[in-house]
């Protein structure tokens, strides 16, 4: 038996607001607050927040030996091409990418989370 | 921007990914699809999936620091709205196998780490403020 619900999940950055900014833009979310802790309500979605944390030093994917990304998201999307172009517009970077027969590829967010655009 | 995307799984990074989604399992429920032991998934009831994914080498964060072995992420939990739904749940997640990490209550949630290392929250909610269930 249950002994919580799953509520928001949380990323590490130094700009919340901006970092939510990229997620609601991508996830089609509100963003919600502002300072060291912010909101994205997305609706019929999962909730995520963002808080700052001062001297972040954001992942060094794909190593899990020394600052691992430790959690990553995965996002599913309809057309990979078309998804890639609009993340990368919003500041994403390609991490593993290149390989087009995949259903899934490996980008990062503005403040260096890897996450995964998925066909699946 | 006129890309949808949709949100499918948090993944946790973990040495050992049937063990870790048994924790999880243990916290929020559902049973996790443990044929791979590279990768399982739990389809959390009322919510998204969590994924576990093996990490060769795998390092736990140094929780609080963020300039070094970062969290990066963490979840918070809804435990409920009184402090006696609080510590029975912490009764429950400290049997699993969690460990307290920050337990003041001068705020309304509780850090723990589950058994990879990985900070959680478990939060107190005002009933007026909780989330809808997710579909």
């Amino acid at each position: 038996m249950a002994l919580a619900k799953l509520g928001v999940v949380v990323l590490d950055c130094p700009d919340p607001r901006a970092l939510a900014g990229f997620y609601a833009e991508v996830l089609g979310g509100t963003v919600e607050g502002d300072g060291e802790w912010v909101d994205v309500k997305v609706p019929g979605g999962q909730a995520l927040a963002f808080q700052a944390a001062p001297g972040h030093t954001p992942p060094q994917w794909p190593r899990a030996d020394h600052d691992s990304q430790q959690f990553h998201l995965d996002l599913t999307v309809e057309d990979l091409d078309a998804a890639e172009k609009g993340v990368l517009a919003l500041g994403a970077k390609a991490l593993d990418a290149e390989d087009r027969s995949r259903s899934f590829r490996v980008y990062a967010d503005p403040a260096g989370h890897p996450f995964c655009l998925c066909a699946c | 921007m006129t890309t949808v995307t949709r949100f499918r799984s948090v993944v946790l990074d973990c040495p050992d990914p049937r063990a870790l989604a048994r924790f999880y399992a243990g916290v929020v429920g559902g049973t996790p699809q443990d044929d791979d032991p590279e990768w399982v998934v739990l389809d959390v009831p009322g919510g998204p999936r969590l994924s576990f994914q093996r990490a060769e080498g795998y390092t736990p964060p140094e929780w609080p620091r963020a300039d070094r072995n970062s969290q990066q992420f963490h979840i918070d939990f809804d435990a409920g709205s009184t402090w006696e739904e609080i510590e029975e749940a912490e009764r429950k997640v400290l049997s699993l196998g969690a460990k307290a990490l920050h337990a003041e209550d001068k705020d309304d949630f509780r850090v723990y780490a589950d058994p990879a290392g990985h900070p959680f929250c478990l939060c107190r909610i005002d009933p007026h403020r909780r989330l809808p269930v997710q579909v």
